[in-house]
């Protein structure tokens, strides 16, 4: 697997450290962390400081034997191209800090899809909202147009519960094996949330698509709970059960969620949650 | 290694994981053998040798760990890659005391088991 932690020096980034560390230690990931900066003449010293302090945080979490990342040659980012520098170090697994310019959003998308990453993770401001320094929606545009899954993390609390909602489109292997990996590193119990347009033929495909996924996880001896929604009732359920649980939400293409959560409910639900949001692709 | 072709054995009782590997692998030159269940691809490793396996751990009604444990046991020499949708940091460290070459978590790209392959089998040639 590999992740992508966008990070800045605020808060909200540092406390989804241990989170972060969890998943890499859990799933032995090649990790990078990018910042991203305005200026393109040269790597701010104090945002690359800021990379090697949570790279050695990231590290301390593991103890030396099981620690699968190897130590930088040097503390020097070398320029990959324009506005954009890198340092990598390779143990069993790769441990990588980019240092990009221009916008946090954009540059994360970029990222993503250069590396060809599983999972895009970064954290989400506090009570007001879920804004990032110096710049509009970050959180919101990444789950939006990142090419792969998307972890937001709001707060680091224990949640014992991951409810994902899918409808009747189809769900992707990736986005299952994801799943299973937040609710193996969580130990929470995992409740399928089923969607169904009230009016047209979705019911059915939508009921198939429950029992073959009750059949996938019978077959892994998992207990799933199982829920079957109107899509009227989604977003009231949706914004009640942020409070206490993690929500993954499959925004794939053809998806019927996709249409029912504009992206201002995403924002509304970023804003409103108390756990963490997964979307997933 | 017969022919100088590199063999391969995938254990993962979902089939689609199998679906995706096989024909890339192939493409690639590896001979490829697939299994969705572990009583075959035990019966098959007990039959015959593989330079390179790859098992999923958590499979209804057989234990990967157990499987790859009888793998190392009658071939040492064989590269074991655990793909795990259920990742921990225990099983991945009792995988490598077992002797595992490498360990990844589902979901993962073609091209990052393709990389692990390429090195499992640089590893063999190399002696």
């Amino acid at each position: 697997m590999k992740i992508l932690v966008t990070l800045d020096a605020k808060n909200y980034s540092k406390n989804i450290l241990k989170d972060v560390a969890r998943l890499a230690g859990n799933t032995l990931a090649d990790v990078v962390f990018l910042g991203v900066q305005d200026d393109t003449a040269s790597p701010r010293q104090s945002l690359v400081n800021t990379l090697l302090k949570y790279q050695k945080d990231i590290y301390s979490y593991f103890s030396p034997d099981d620690l699968p990342y190897a130590e930088f040659s040097s503390d020097r980012l070398e320029e990959k191209g324009k506005g954009d520098w890198t340092i990598s170090a390779k143990g069993m697994k790769e441990f990588t800090l980019r240092i990009k310019s221009g916008s946090v959003a954009k540059q994360t998308i970029a990222v993503a899809e250069e590396m060809n990453c599983d999972l895009a993770v970064l954290g989400c401001g506090g009570k007001a909202g879920c804004e990032w320094d110096g710049e509009m929606n970050v959180p919101l545009r990444i789950a939006k147009d990142a090419p792969c899954s998307v972890l937001v993390i709001k707060q680091t609390k224990k949640t014992n519960q991951i409810v994902s909602i899918l409808d009747h489109s189809v769900v992707s292997q990736d986005s299952l094996e994801m799943i299973n990996q937040l609710v193996t590193l969580n130990e929470a119990g995992l409740k399928i949330v089923g969607v169904q347009k009230k009016k047209d033929g979705h019911k059915a495909e939508v009921e198939k698509r429950m029992v073959e996924l009750l059949r996938y996880y019978n077959d892994l001896e998992i207990n799933v709970w199982v829920k079957l929604l109107n899509s009227e009732e989604v977003k009231p359920y949706v914004t009640n059960i942020s409070r206490e649980s993690i929500v993954a939400l499959w925004m794939g293409k053809e998806s019927l969620i996709k249409l029912l959560f504009s992206q201002s409910m995403v924002d509304k639900l970023l804003e409103t949650t108390q756990s963490s949001l997964l979307i997933l692709r | 290694m017969s022919n100088g072709q590199t063999s391969i054995l995938i254990l993962d009782d979902e089939p689609i994981v199998s679906k995706r590997l096989k024909p890339s692998l192939e493409k690639k030159g590896y001979e490829v053998e697939t299994f969705t269940k572990g009583a075959d691809a035990l019966q098959r490793v007990r039959e015959r040798h593989f330079d390179i396996v790859v098992t999923d751990l958590k499979m209804e009604g057989v234990d990967g760990m157990q499987f790859l444990s009888e793998v190392k046991e009658k071939y040492p020499d064989t590269e074991v890659i655990v793909i795990t949708g259920f990742a921990t940091m225990a099983t991945a460290k009792e995988s490598f005391n077992k002797g595992v070459f490498d360990f990844l978590a589902k979901p993962f790209k073609l091209g990052e088991i393709a990389e692990v392959i390429a090195k499992a089998e640089a590893k063999i040639k190399k002696g």
